[in-house]
């Protein structure tokens, strides 16, 4: 599920991939001009988006919690604090990151960027994590 | 704070799996704490003293 997004993801985000099939109007709220939904007898709370972005976002963000909270055959202490480590240290890099997001980018790349950082620190947490745990247990080997 | 865990278990002819299983934690967690890279929570460490029949100060000890 979250190769699928990752993947799908980064047609959508560099490519403007899109499903043709997932346009539809559904019950949200946005600005109109951006959305381009502008259509006359429409009630406000109705738009019109394609909605292939939404699916990366869920699939991307249902999959990174999975991954995430998938518990240890043994989960223990240690392995609680190995994941507050690797907590602490995804928050670390994100916070960083948007740091020098906030500074360098603007416009468009900054939206991408926005974009792909509200499921960044799960993937960062993920990965520390199964470093950490894939050299615990090259060393207790 | 310092252990000799290590050297107690070895005594007692208890391998890394058993003590793991007879104290309700992984092997990977006793492993950490042998090698000082984890300190047990006081539950943990009980347990753990409970199993080799020792007293906490005989086997933790502050650096």
């Amino acid at each position: 599920m979250l190769s699928f997004g990752l993947i799908l993801g980064i047609l959508v985000i560099f490519f403007e991939f899109e499903f043709p099939w997932m346009e539809w109007k559904m019950i949200g709220f946005g600005d109109e001009i951006l959305l381009n939904s502008k259509e006359e007898n429409t009630p406000k709370f109705l738009i019109r988006d394609n909605f292939t972005n939404e699916l990366v976002a869920l699939l991307v963000l249902i999959g990174s919690v999975f991954i995430a909270f998938s518990k240890e055959k043994v989960e223990d202490e240690f392995f609680q604090q190995l994941r507050f480590d690797a907590i602490i240290w995804a928050l670390k890099i994100q916070s960083l990151l948007l740091l020098l997001a906030i500074l360098f980018l603007y416009n468009v790349v900054f939206l991408q960027f926005m974009m792909v950082a509200l499921v960044s620190f799960f993937i960062f947490y993920i990965g520390r994590y199964h470093f950490l745990l894939f050299r615990l247990k090259k060393q207790a080997s | 704070m310092k252990n000799i865990l290590r050297e107690i278990r070895m005594s007692k002819e208890m391998s890394q799996q058993a003590l793991a299983q007879n104290t309700g934690v992984s092997r990977q967690s006793i492993h950490a704490i042998e090698k000082g890279k984890y300190v047990p929570s006081t539950e943990l460490a009980l347990k753990i003293c409970r199993e080799l029949d020792k007293k906490v100060e005989d086997i933790f000890s502050l650096d």
